[in-house]
């Protein structure tokens, strides 16, 4: 897969990237007896208030999403940190990241 | 993604308490400001000082509102205002998920009509992030006089660092920002508590209910503290009329379950023999002391 078709699967419109929906509330706290490591992410919608946790590579993917500009290329930010090639991650990314969508964890831009 | 079946941190827990309680008040367009642990400017802090709920104060007028909309949306009563702590000016509630919040419904040691001092300490407030949403929180100086004010009714190591942070490192110009306050929000009484002067203030009415709750007191000085203390006489009547009752929220809590009926009758029966127990102690330490002269 292309670095042109990577960017497609996860961004149909790449112009628009991701934001984090209003209603719902994110803490970051880093692992016990491991703040060296890679902060786990909490959300919980509001006002129904059911946390979930997003660890390792999911909250690397859903960190990712939310910094991508109009013109990010989220997977190979992703695989950079990682360290792995971003044709393997891609459409693991593309699936988790609409999961959140549909989650309502993510919104996607509009333009 | 996990689901919240695995282990969350109370500190995780306490913040997303913060922002749930501030998503509720937005969308009925009910002020907050957020207050102590989670919500305290970095300043204040000490390494360790992790706060277990989440510290709320809201305008009097709406504190009913809140604490509907509240339970509406998971939360369970904990101990109501008038049972939480002899000033009675905080509710305890819990979430499954988030975990313990006190609604203040004003803040002991701060005089005066509790949605003036509210909207006084809105006029200054700073903001912070919460679980991602931007919540209110008082002003520094503000901010200082409540970990103050706390500490004067809540002795302990805990406190005494606060009092560390808040007011003995703090320089000249800081501690004027807080007398200044307390002088304005009427609070010295409470101040002196945390400063260890509270006896210049033996004329003051509160003066009592502030030494039982810094140097400990029996339950019966309590109470005729809290009628000393009472604004009217009507509320003066209210307490010593409700001081026999058994504080069932308090039994709930000490069970862990609901208290049956005969628990709650032994208990109407006990509460005054421990309250008149402790008076003899106190009243037999007396005598002894002055025997032994």
């Amino acid at each position: 897969m292309v670095a042109s078709e990577v960017a497609s699967v996860t961004e149909p419109n790449a112009t628009q990237g991701f934001r984090l929906p209003p209603d719902v509330a994110v803490v970051q706290a880093p692992l016990r007896d491991d703040a060296a490591s890679s902060p786990l992410i909490y959300l919980s919608h509001l006002p129904s208030g059911s946390l979930v946790v997003l660890d390792g590579s999911a909250a690397l993917i859903w960190s990712e999403a939310l910094a991508s500009g109009p013109t990010g290329a989220m997977v190979e930010r992703v695989a950079e940190r990682a360290g792995v090639d971003p044709a393997t991650i891609a459409s693991d990314v593309a699936t988790f990241t609409e999961a959140l969508v549909a989650g309502g964890y993510l919104v996607r831009r509009t333009a | 993604m996990t689901a919240s079946g695995e282990f969350v941190p109370v500190s995780v827990r306490t913040e997303m308490a913060h922002a749930h309680v501030q998503w509720l008040a937005q969308a009925r367009g009910i002020r907050l400001l957020h207050i102590k642990g989670a919500a305290l400017d970095p300043s204040l802090r000490w390494e360790g000082r992790d706060g277990s709920d989440a510290d709320i104060l809201v305008p009097y007028s709406r504190t009913q509102e809140i604490v509907t909309a509240m339970c509406a949306a998971g939360w369970t009563m904990g101990i109501t205002f008038q049972h939480n702590s002899s000033f009675e000016h905080a509710s305890t509630l819990r979430h499954a998920e988030f975990g313990w919040a006190d609604i203040h419904r004003f803040f002991p040691g701060l005089g005066g009509d509790a949605d003036e001092t509210f909207d006084r300490l809105w006029a200054e407030r700073r903001q912070t992030s919460l679980g991602g949403l931007a919540c209110a929180v008082p002003s520094l100086p503000a901010q200082a006089l409540i970990l103050l004010l706390h500490a004067g009714r809540s002795p302990g190591i805990r406190t005494a660092r606060d009092i560390e942070v808040a007011w003995t490192q703090a320089d000249p110009d800081q501690r004027a920002l807080v007398t200044n306050l307390a002088d304005e929000l009427d609070a010295r009484v409470g101040l002196a508590a945390a400063l260890g002067n509270l006896d210049d203030f033996r004329d003051r009415p509160e003066y009592d209910l502030w030494r039982i709750a810094s140097r400990g007191g029996t339950r019966l000085e309590d109470w005729w503290a809290r009628v000393h203390a009472a604004p009217t006489r009507r509320d003066a009547v209210r307490t010593v009329l409700r001081a026999p009752l058994v504080n069932r929220e308090h039994l709930r809590m000490t069970l862990w379950r609901e208290p049956t009926t005969w628990e709650v009758f032994v208990e109407f029966f006990a509460r005054p023999a421990r309250g008149l127990s402790e008076e003899s102690r106190r009243l037999g330490s007396w005598w002894q002391a002055r025997w032994r002269r």
